[in-house]
């Protein structure tokens, strides 16, 4: 379905406005370009174009028209910023009717964009007087205007950025006047320039622009066309900002979420999930295999060995609901889900993430792609360090090898991370996919070997605070904010400015002595990491910066949003929002900056971090303060700041080990303690670390004895009391009391010879 | 219900076996001779049911060849040790002799029924001192060499006694105490009690038969003693 246009030119004004006669000639000029792409053009007739309210009304209409495809709603004429928005101002207004707003027309149309396959483009070639980009009665530049809908796909295209005019070139179009803007955009319309993106024709516009500005005479200011800055770019726009081919094709939005994730948990499955990275997915590095496709390899070459190590730990393991996990002795590749999307996919829509976050937090395998450490990448993988104790497994593409450089980020500076890069293996087995497969197998060994096994760090330290109040309960604002931010030095200031208006906004808030810390203020001699994860899990008042989007400071945010209700209020400086000049970026593997991270204004859509300013005083972040404040997330049945940690929380029940029972967990702490473990005197060997001591080691035995004493007195007393005795704890039962009876009777006291011969007569009145 | 396979009989016999052993010492520690016999004897039964399902061979012995020889060695060890505390001492000698020809026909690293052999024959005047040399220096070279090289073998607390015993009938007190050491920081700490006992009894014993090559083993005995005490 080819596109449509709305052209609009407003050439007289009334008094206090000068007129433009070039904008009837821009009306011609757009004209041509847009059915040049195919483009259907409609102008507005001067009658509407003189009439506030007709001109309303036909915009409107023609936005509500527009179910499919891009539809471009074209102006040229004056605008000016006003009460923190931009305004189209019909022809005949005078500057002083302008004041009125029902005589002038809001360039926030996302209201009527009608749905998820329509695109409505405003491109305005407006404010042409210094008096009109920031008056007096607006607090924000020109560019600036706030969008009401933030998730519709409404574009605005500006012929300025704020602070510049839009300029009128004098005969530059076969002698008449034209607006350079409007040439400009023009040129880069026509076919032979083969601009297809949004982006492509912003890039060209602005170098045409440039162009026509140094060859006029006299020579013109420099205008640079610029994308709206609040609101414009969000997750459907961005891709088709950057990626979708606008003046080629009509948009084809699909869904592009694999069956697979949809799938619930099925506890005699091995469910794996692979997330490629976008940097994967954008082709930067020739002849790197997506870490999904190696999953893919190993399941179809391996799934046999890897189902039997997943089964050696997990079958029969005793969940919370008290089922035990079943699973088939022989591997079958029915046995075995693999799930795959990449880190843009995951962000694609509310619905969508909920399914990524409970494929994250369920999967036995998880297999995640951190080449250039992506912020989504990070967040995702923060979700999984909080819920699951393994098996993760981390890998690097772009050709980075083990073995070589790697600058990791702080908090993931003990990650075992493995390459996926191209091994450059001509024939046989892939080294690759065999290295993969190898760190499955020893990762369930190891877990099995391990009750405290980690391959991601926070789980434990999120769990094991200390039994006082003092030591697990929530700290309120009063006491606390922690600040999760980026500790490079460039970011200083901008921590530094965040802090003070913060503490402030708290402080008319009614906080009388605000603490907005990072954790190095903190000043604990507590190892950083154990320290972190405390005050991540227990802080009632949390702010995430994301500028410089630092890996560690998202990772930080994931882990936050599903361990904590209270969720944490996130910031974002301007610059770094999509289209701005310090957005996230790919980075080719020869470190050249690529095109920007999709998965960033994706991430903006869903998690909604709060654009600031520098410049802003303390007034500005009066919101921040309040949302702080104002949590009560036990009170509110559903609240914007913690559905993730409600999504985290619903998902990892089916998937939660049951405790031990408490007999078990004595016996394997005994275990860990004794010196005879093997029950072979003549293969004795003792655990102690430091045995040459001989006082450290009668301590460790004699705990070791005593909490085999408890676990088969509790055998005893609770367990057989009861009547419910399994075949396994009648084995536990009897195996104990002989070990017991054995050391007891090696102690050489009488009263411990007289214990265990109780003992003994109990096991023989059960034999 | 299923036979459990031979891994786990033997696994519950050998906690019987170390049950009853232990019974037995407290009994005699006691002074009840009688009881602690009836213990022992208890022990003998099992250690001879443990051997009877090791050598009819399960099939499941034969794909693990290693693990079924070694719980024989140990069975024959613990059978030594048995009849050692009933002072059956041929009984004894032959249930190590028997568990020594498996060591030395197998890659297994334990030495202790060839060093008990050996510490036996001395015992109970089957053997003199200089009749024994040969295979205490073999063993002690050998035990030197296996504990140097094969470093998850360093870890194994009786190997240093053994050691320590070969260095002692050899007269080498230092290396004997530098050994006795490594095994008295490496075993439970109830187990150095008896490091040294074995060895007076066999001071004893050669000092009964006459034996000319005494002194020196009885001075490494009596130097061990204040050193180790």
């Amino acid at each position: 379905m080819p596109g449509r246009a709305l052209l609009i030119g407003a050439s007289n004004y009334g008094i206090g406005f000068e007129n433009l006669p070039a904008a009837e000639r821009d009306v011609e000029v757009m004209k041509g370009a847009l059915e040049a792409r195919d483009f259907k053009v409609d102008i507005v007739g001067q009658d509407v174009v003189g009439n506030a309210s007709s001109l309303f009304l036909a915009i409107k209409t023609f936005c509500q028209s527009v179910v499919d495809g891009v539809g471009i709603v074209y102006f040229s004429g004056h605008g000016m910023s006003l009460e923190d928005q931009d305004w189209l101002l019909p022809a005949g207004v005078s500057r002083a009717d302008a004041m009125s707003s029902s005589m002038r027309v809001s360039t926030d149309l996302s209201q009527f964009v009608v749905n998820e396959q329509a695109l409505i483009i405003l491109i305005i070639d407006a404010c042409r007087n210094p008096h009109d980009r920031s008056t007096s009665k607006g607090g924000r530049d020109w560019s600036y205007g706030t969008v009401q809908d933030i998730d519709k796909h409404f574009i605005r295209l500006f012929g300025c950025s704020e602070g510049q005019l839009c300029h009128v070139w004098r005969g530059g179009d076969d002698g008449k006047d034209v607006s350079v803007f409007t040439a400009a955009l023009a040129e880069a319309l026509k076919p032979e320039a083969q601009t297809e993106t949004l982006e492509d024709l912003l890039k060209n516009t602005e170098k045409i622009c440039k162009d026509l500005a140094s060859s006029s005479n006299p020579r013109l200011p420099i205008q640079k066309p610029a994308i709206g800055s609040f609101g414009d770019i969000n997750a459907g726009t961005l891709k088709q900002f950057v990626v979708e081919p606008v003046f080629r094709l009509q948009l084809e939005r699909k869904d592009t979420l694999s069956p697979a994730l949809r799938e619930a948990f099925v506890p005699g499955k091995l469910q794996c999930l692979v997330i490629d990275s976008e940097h994967a997915t954008l082709g930067l590095t020739p002849n790197d295999p997506l870490l999904s496709s190696r999953v893919e390899d190993a399941s179809i070459e391996f799934g046999g060995d890897i189902w039997e190590a997943f089964r050696k730990y997990w079958c029969g393991l005793r969940l919370v609901d008290g089922s035990q996990r079943s699973l088939a002795p022989a591997y079958s590749t029915s046995s075995l889900t693999v799930s795959k999307f990449s880190v843009p996919q995951a962000f694609e829509s509310r619905p969508t993430l909920e399914h990524v976050i409970r494929r994250v937090v369920q999967a036995d395998i998880a297999f995640i792609d951190l080449t250039r450490f992506e912020p989504g990448a990070l967040f995702l993988l923060g979700l999984r360090a909080a819920t699951r104790r393994g098996l993760t497994i981390c890998s690097h593409g772009q050709g980075w090898r083990e073995g070589q450089k790697l600058d990791m980020p702080f908090n993931l500076s003990d990650l075992q991370v493995f390459s996926h890069s191209d091994a450059g293996a001509e024939a046989g087995e892939d080294p690759v996919v065999r290295r993969l497969v190898k760190a499955v197998e020893g990762g369930f060994l190891q877990m099995a070997r391990q009750p405290r096994y980690q391959d991601l760090p926070a789980y434990d330290s999120l769990r094991e605070l200390g039994p006082d109040l003092d030591s697990w309960q929530t700290i309120p604002c009063e006491r606390l904010v922690l600040s999760l931010c980026s500790f490079r030095p460039e970011n200083r200031e901008r921590w530094k400015y965040l802090e003070r208006r913060i503490k402030k906004a708290l402080n008319k808030g009614g906080v009388v002595v605000p603490q907005v810390r990072r954790l190095i203020d903190l000043g604990s001699s507590q190892l950083v990491s154990q320290s972190l994860y405390e005050h991540i899990r227990r802080v009632a008042g949390c702010v995430m910066d994301w500028s410089l989007f630092s890996p560690s400071t998202f990772m930080e945010l994931g882990v936050r949003l599903a361990v904590s209700p209270w969720g944490a209020v996130q910031l974002i400086e301007q610059n770094f929002l999509p289209t701005g000049s310090c957005a996230a970026r790919a980075i080719s593997h020869d470190d050249t900056v690529g095109p920007e991270l999709q998965q960033v204004a994706l991430m903006q859509t869903l998690l909604a971090p709060r654009p600031y300013r520098l410049g802003d005083n303390e007034d500005a972040f009066a919101d921040v303060a309040e949302s702080l404040v104002s949590r009560r997330p036990f009170d509110e049945k559903t609240s914007s700041y913690s559905w993730i940690h409600s999504v985290v929380q619903e998902a990892i029940e089916p998937v939660s080990l049951s405790t031990p029972p408490l007999h078990q967990t004595l016996y394997d702490r005994a275990q860990s303690l004794r010196s005879d473990a093997n029950q072979r005197d003549r293969r004795e060997l003792t655990q102690a670390l430091f045995y040459a001591s001989t006082v450290l080691k009668k301590d460790r035995e004699a705990a070791a004895l005593e909490t085999r004493i408890a676990a088969w007195l509790y055998l005893e007393h609770r367990m057989m009391s009861r009547g419910d005795m399994s075949d396994e704890a009648k084995a536990l039962h009897l195996k104990l009391g002989q070990e017991v009876a054995a050391a007891l009777y090696e102690e050489g006291d009488a009263k411990d010879f007289a214990f265990a011969e109780a003992i003994m007569q109990r096991l023989q009145v059960n034999e | 219900m299923t036979t459990p396979d031979w891994h786990t009989r033997v696994e519950d016999l050998h906690r019987k076996v170390k049950l009853h052993r232990k019974r037995g010492d407290a009994l005699r520690e006691a002074g009840q001779e009688e009881e602690a016999a009836k213990d022992y004897r208890n022990v003998l039964a099992m250690l001879k049911e443990m051997i009877a399902i090791l050598t009819a061979e399960p099939s499941s012995a034969k794909d693990e060849p290693e693990a079924w020889v070694g719980e024989l060695i140990e069975a024959y060890g613990l059978s030594g040790g048995m009849h050692r505390r009933l002072g059956e001492l041929q009984d004894a000698l032959e249930a190590y002799q028997e568990g020594a020809k498996l060591e030395e026909g197998s890659s297994a690293v334990s030495t202790y029924n060839r060093v008990n052999a050996v510490k036996l024959a001395l015992l109970s005047g089957a053997a003199s001192l200089r009749t024994q040399q040969p295979a205490i220096d073999a063993l002690e070279s050998f035990l030197t060499h296996q504990l140097t090289e094969t470093q998850q073998l360093s870890d194994s607390a009786w190997s240093w006694a053994d050691l320590g015993d070969c260095r002692a009938l050899r007269g080498d007190v230092s290396g004997a105490e530098q050994a006795y050491r490594m095994f008295v920081e490496k075993a439970g700490s109830q187990a150095p009690k008896t490091t040294l006992a074995m060895l007076q009894e066999i001071v004893r014993a050669l000092q009964m038969a006459g034996d000319p090559n005494e002194a020196p083993v009885a001075q490494a005995l009596s130097a061990l003693e204040s050193r180790l005490t």
